[in-house]
């Protein structure tokens, strides 16, 4: 049977029943159920009884309040049910599996997460639209990535961070240092506050606003990070200041009111977005020279820089200890990738394109075991079950399972 | 809080002292000892409320839209005081010393201890209460804190054993230009002594980035130590609210129990959770309502649901909740929601996605509590991200757009200036009640504190103009009478950002 799935996959046609059945080999034979069940005991069975676990099942259902005693009745749960996504929630007051007897599961340690989307900063990029990802935009996120681990280490001093790629246009960060996941909805939301710089909805036009006092050394880092990509990135690669998508129109609303049409003849003048860029900075300090900037624009160029580039927050996710976040290696049910884990520091050579996917995996998989069987005869059928993890490391995933073993072994379990 | 004629034992330490002077040698608190002497129920009953007058005159003056612990505030604040006859929480509040205290200083600090812990009682017994009154705690005693002299506060640190360590000159010159650069109002750091703390203990300097962070400490300026002290008062008193709570069904005295189940009830305002005006408000009736009736916040969010026929989570709270304050059912409210919807999903979608959201508003499903509307505190200090609607337009959008829909809702350019520079300033809330005045032409000089408020005033005002009767009684005085009947208050949203 397994062949014949992988066969119809290899056709990248996913009719609903095959992927089914294709997920369930994913999990029977790929999915590292010990190490992650590992990372979220933290070396304490009660813990983990205590943790939420969520599913969504293939035909959309939700089940909330789940929480197992070992990883086999983990494993064997989901053997069961199959579920498209597993969501990870916090470690409650009592096991969460008790719901219908105590309805009241008051949440009390959680990592501290962060998640960065693609489509907040549509209104920045001009690759794509929507849902929309390439390499180029993914660069967005690279660079937001960057910022953010930089904040979390040297600023706030935490060491065990895990980066996943969350299936299709964005990221997920999971802070798991003790003192992270014992933060409470306060800290947690004065954390976000301190980070982020991004404010206000569809009626903000620049979303970034210093105060004219010195800058804090912590935004004076991020624009360290930003100056040395701003240029080929964002000016010239993300063209932003072409009149023909759009772009330099919105980068003139960023500007403040009486000044628009000035800088507009300026600009308009030069032909590339460098030299409108340069022409842009060029007026400026003279503006500024001549003491005809407000006290409150001191920081107009900074501001810009940090409007295109800084990380874009989904805050919603950071803040409360009840949110719930999909588990990595999960499997997206709309592009079919694998939610792989990455370092930031290698994060430049990560292609977003070629993520593997489910169709992907199952076939190195497969022919695996078919040079396997072509040389000893071995019975893949029968040993299956204490070697879960090894299969994993025959596919294009032993990279980024090594990642989530490393990030478990440094937590000296 | 040893109350006479109830046999509990007591498991922890009281003051049992005669002489007031031992028992209080300064006049700020960390009240971590329970009073332990007798005391007439006539007077309890007095302490009480007088407290509670002290807590919404605070209250009260921060909502005209004054800054917090400017000087205007605090000169307020004396003004309510002395006009409600508060003379022993005056006498506190203007004191700058601890030395040589009178006997009516000594009766003010007995006064302020014992009713801190009567309403401890009162205040333990919701989630709601309990953040409400640690709001109210945490400003009087910043208050007090910010007049003490050097001499006295180190003699407050002394009392409550909190010692703080500052850093080494050596540490202080490798971070020289992080602290400089980093430490908001330091303008000379070579005179500031900076003392190191974890970063979990004060939360409010980390959220407004005052202070440079590394490796997980934050390096707090001498000034700024008064959040530290409060961080502290803030997580024991906290804690103490939790513990009272549970042991508050073991205290069963009749005498007190009125009082203390209904202590806030007395002067608070009013509750938009319970669903009063349930069914005043029809389906059919809404789009008028909307247009003359909403505040800015909930106009222009409708206005989106009604052009995009979609709203994100946050926002979706943001009006549902409201909507179901001013009285639309939960069957009116869920057709409303899917009619609105089912222009872009089909049917099937919106119950498996949408459904949910709207039970659980009116308390059917999960933790089955029953959400109040959002005040305007929550809705100001609100997070609004990139593709948000919701939020209060005068704090969350830029002024040219506010001018603009201003513009487009009619109003004329006078009145939106005044209302655009005001919001600028900062004064969000006094924006809107300039909003309500213009419109309404009245000058009725209610803040508005709660959209369902702006909502009923609003309406109440178009009452008036039909029948043409003049009213002199401010709407407050009004309020508080229908609040007399309502028994029990469960979960009022003071939703302060702390």
């Amino acid at each position: 049977m397994l062949k014949t799935v992988l066969e119809n996959e290899s056709r990248q046609v996913f009719a609903e029943e095959q992927f089914q059945q294709a997920l369930h080999i994913y999990y029977e034979k790929l999915y590292p159920f010990k190490t992650l069940f590992k990372w979220l005991s933290y070396g304490d069975p009660l813990y983990i009884l205590k943790r939420e676990i969520a599913f969504t099942t293939l035909n959309d259902r939700y089940i909330r309040h789940k929480s197992f005693q070992s990883e086999e009745d983990f494993q064997q749960y989901i053997f069961k049910k199959n579920p498209a996504k597993i969501d990870i929630g916090a470690v409650c007051h009592v096991p969460p599996r008790d719901y219908a007897v105590v309805p009241v599961c008051r949440p009390i340690e959680k990592e501290l997460v962060f998640d960065i989307d693609i489509n907040d900063y549509n209104e920045v990029r001009t690759c794509c639209k929507e849902t929309d990802i390439c390499p180029k935009c993914w660069k967005f996120i690279c660079l937001a990535c960057k910022i953010l681990e930089r904040i979390l280490i040297e600023d706030f001093g935490f060491k065990h961070l895990l980066w996943v790629f969350s299936g299709r246009r964005g990221v997920h960060c999971w802070v798991s240092d003790k003192v992270a996941r014992q933060l409470s909805n306060e800290e947690r939301c004065s954390i976000l506050a301190y980070i982020n710089l991004i404010k206000g909805n569809t009626n903000v036009q620049r979303k970034v606003h210093l105060p004219s006092k010195p800058l804090h050394s912590s935004v004076q880092r991020a624009l360290e990070i930003i100056t040395k990509n701003f240029i080929d990135f964002i000016i010239i690669e993300q063209d932003i200041l072409n009149e023909d998508n759009n772009g330099l129109h919105k980068f003139l609303k960023l500007l403040w009111d009486c000044r628009q049409n000035e800088f507009k003849q300026v600009m308009s003048k030069c032909k590339t977005s460098i030299e409108r860029w340069n022409a842009f900075v060029i007026h400026l300090n003279l503006l500024q020279k001549s003491n005809c900037l407000p006290n409150k624009l001191k920081y107009l160029k900074e501001e810009i820089m940090l409007h295109y580039t800084y990380p874009r927050l989904d805050m919603a996710v950071t803040q409360s200890l009840d949110h719930l976040l999909k588990a990595p290696f999960c499997i997206h049910a709309k592009t079919g990738k694998v939610c792989i884990p990455f370092r930031v520091s290698d994060m430049d050579k990560f292609n977003v394109i070629q993520v593997p996917t489910l169709s992907v995996v199952l076939d190195e998989l497969n022919n695996y075991y078919q040079k396997q069987t072509l040389n000893n005869h071995f019975n893949i059928y029968k040993s299956d079950k204490n070697f879960e993890c090894n299969h994993i490391l025959n596919t294009s995933l032993c990279d980024s399972y090594n990642i989530l073993l490393n990030f478990v072994m440094e937590l000296e379990l | 809080m040893d109350l006479v004629g109830t046999r509990r034992k007591r498991n922890y330490t009281t003051i049992i002292s005669n002489s007031l002077k031992d028992s209080y040698p300064h006049n700020l608190q960390m009240y971590s000892f329970p009073p332990g002497n007798e005391i007439q129920l006539s007077e309890f009953e007095e302490l009480a409320l007088e407290r509670l007058q002290l807590f919404r005159t605070i209250e009260y003056t921060t909502q005209k839209g004054l800054r917090i612990y400017s000087e205007e505030w605090k000169e307020c604040v004396y003004g309510e005081l002395i006009k409600n006859e508060l003379k022993r929480y005056l006498r506190l509040a203007k004191s700058t010393d601890f030395e040589n205290p009178s006997d009516i200083d000594l009766q003010a600090r007995r006064a302020d201890h014992i009713s801190h812990f009567i309403l401890r009682l009162a205040y333990c017994r919701t989630e709601s209460l309990r953040k409400w009154f640690l709001a109210r705690e945490l400003e009087w005693f910043k208050l007090r804190f910010l007049q003490q002299s050097p001499k006295s506060i180190e003699k407050f640190l002394k009392l409550n054993n909190l010692t703080y360590t500052s850093i080494s000159p050596e540490e202080k010159a490798k971070f020289y230009s992080e602290l400089s650069d980093s430490t908001a109002n330091a303008y000379a750091v070579d005179q500031l002594n900076f003392y190191k703390v974890r970063f979990t203990e004060v939360p409010s300097l980390i959220k407004s980035r005052r202070v440079f962070v590394h490796k997980g400490y934050a390096y707090i300026p001498n000034f700024e130590l008064v959040t530290c002290i409060l961080g502290i008062f803030r997580s024991s008193l906290n804690e103490a609210l939790v513990y009272a709570n549970r042991r508050l069904p073991l205290m069963d005295d009749d005498r007190i129990n009125f009082l203390i189940t209904n202590l806030h009830n007395i002067y608070t305002g009013k509750d938009y959770s319970q669903n009063f005006n349930s069914g005043k408000v029809g389906l059919t009736s809404l789009d008028v309502y909307a247009r003359d009736h909403f505040p800015l916040c909930m106009k222009y969010v409708y206005g989106i649901l009604k052009s995009t026929h979609h709203l994100k989570h946050d926002c979706r709270l943001q009006l549902g909740l409201f909507l179901k304050g001013i009285g639309l059912t939960y069957e009116d409210s869920m057709t409303f929601w899917k009619n609105e919807f089912t222009k872009k999903i089909d049917s099937g979608k919106f119950d498996k996605e949408y459904a949910y959201n709207i039970k659980h508003m009116y308390g059917l499903v999960g933790q089955r509590t029953s959400y109040s509307a959002y005040s305007c505190i929550k809705i100001i200090s609100s997070n609004v991200g990139v593709g948000d609607h919701h939020g209060c337009p005068y704090k969350h959008w830029d002024s040219v757009i506010l001018r603009t829909k201003l513009n487009e809702l009619g109003m004329t350019t006078e009145a939106v200036e005044d209302i655009v520079n005001t919001a600028s300033k900062g004064h969000y809330q006094i924006a809107c009640c300039k909003h309500f005045e213009y419109i309404h032409g009245q000058q009725n000089k209610v803040a508005i504190s709660h959209p369902n408020q702006y909502f009923e005033e609003s309406l109440e005002c178009s009452k008036e103009n039909k029948n043409q009767k003049s009213q002199d009684t401010p709407k407050i005085v009004k309020k508080q009478k229908a609040n007399d009947t309502t028994l029990e208050i469960n979960d009022i949203d003071w939703n302060e950002d702390i």
